[in-house]
């Protein structure tokens, strides 16, 4: 989370109005990719209590991959 | 928990005027502390030590196995708890000024023996009640659990039962360390009065609601699996819950704080072509899992 410097609120209109719509989407987009993380999290953990390895392996890697996607979705900056 | 700091506010402060730093605490929560503070240190610190000795030493000192010398150890914290608050009282009138424990070993150099003798020849009531207190219930405590060690293993201790004397450890813990302690007459000279100091920036509005989530789904998280038999299988389980827990905290709060940093217009593009190998991922690990399942 470094290199995240907190700014107003974007503009609602004007210039930036589309891209604050888009990025809206975007930040919904993101936010269902963290709760299917944490869906996908929990799937694992109760594989792994009924001592079922490969599938709790599977639903953590979902967990970690969308989790890590939704986190890179709302990531600021143009060129990072 | 020490309280007194609402002590002698200087007058010339007006009521109308803004909320002022060391004015005198409402008159109903002043009430509350000062009647806990008049029942003393260990009188604090007995109730949930009482509770704490009900919930973990009992059970182990009267279970099937323990020797006698366990019931008699847990008989002696129980002893310890309750005449604590007897020894702190019989030496009030020497005790010092807000009942407070003061290590007067601390001025005394290491090598002198016989100062420090005169020290502990020095304590007073309240001295004494904490050391009987805290020392006579851990030590005839661990004395319990070293006699009876099978008490406490997994398959004859509840969950619940001990993640609540956790809590009431904790609560001793606490309440021996910082209890609520008398008003202190010298406190009124040390209170500077000003204005209420203000944030240097408020919190953005809808980032608690991004934390709450997360904190809701990685408490959800911690329901899972504590029903697994093997004691092996049962420590990973949590510390698989417990790390997932932590990522999606993580996770939401990356989300909360990115709603407020600065954003170009061009982003949308470029922070598609940044997720797009993750979200491909994604789809190519969900698409084969479906096609595994679908196959067998």
């Amino acid at each position: 989370m470094s290199g995240i410097h907190l700014a107003p609120p974007i503009p609602t209109t004007g210039r930036g109005a589309l891209s604050w719509s888009a990025m809206h989407v975007l930040d919904v987009l993101a936010a269902l990719l963290v709760v299917g993380a944490a869906a996908a999290f929990t799937f694992g953990a109760m594989a792994l209590a009924r001592a079922s390895d490969v599938e709790a392996i599977y639903f953590l890697v979902i967990g970690v991959v969308a989790l890590r996607a939704g986190v890179q979705l709302v990531r600021p900056g143009a060129g990072a | 928990m020490n309280e007194g700091t609402g002590e002698g506010a200087p007058d010339s402060i007006p009521a109308s005027s803004p909320p002022v730093s060391g004015q005198p605490l409402a008159p109903r929560r002043r009430w509350v502390l000062e009647r806990v503070a008049s029942i003393g240190a260990s009188a604090q610190a007995a109730i949930p030590g009482l509770y704490a000795w009900a919930i973990t030493v009992a059970p182990a000192a009267w279970s099937r196995g323990a020797p006698l010398l366990a019931k008699a150890a847990a008989v002696v914290g129980v002893v310890a708890l309750v005449t604590a608050p007897f020894v702190e009282g019989a030496g009030s009138l020497a005790a010092p000024a807000g009942g407070a424990f003061v290590p007067q070993a601390a001025d005394i150099p290491p090598n002198a023996r016989t100062k420090l003798i005169e020290s502990v020849r020095s304590w007073t009531g309240p001295t004494w009640a904490r050391a009987w207190s805290v020392w006579g219930f851990v030590l005839s405590s661990a004395l319990v659990w070293a006699l009876a060690p099978s008490a406490l293993s997994s398959a004859r201790l509840d969950g619940v039962r001990g993640a609540l004397g956790m809590v009431g450890w904790a609560l001793f813990a606490f309440s021996s360390a910082g209890p609520a302690l008398r008003p202190d007459p010298s406190s009124a000279g040390r209170i500077v009065a000003s204005t209420s100091l203000k944030p240097r920036s408020e919190l953005p509005r809808g980032d608690g609601v991004y934390v709450a989530i997360g904190i809701v789904l990685a408490l959800a998280m911690q329901g899972v699996g504590w029903g697994v038999v093997v004691p092996e299988r049962a420590v990973l389980v949590r510390l698989v819950t417990v790390v997932c827990g932590i990522a999606v905290v993580s996770g939401t709060t990356s989300i909360a704080l990115a709603r407020h940093a600065t954003r170009v217009p061009a982003s949308r593009r470029v922070r598609l072509r940044r997720a797009l190998p993750w979200i491909v991922m994604l789809a190519l690990v969900a698409a084969s899992g479906v096609v595994v399942e679908m196959g067998r």
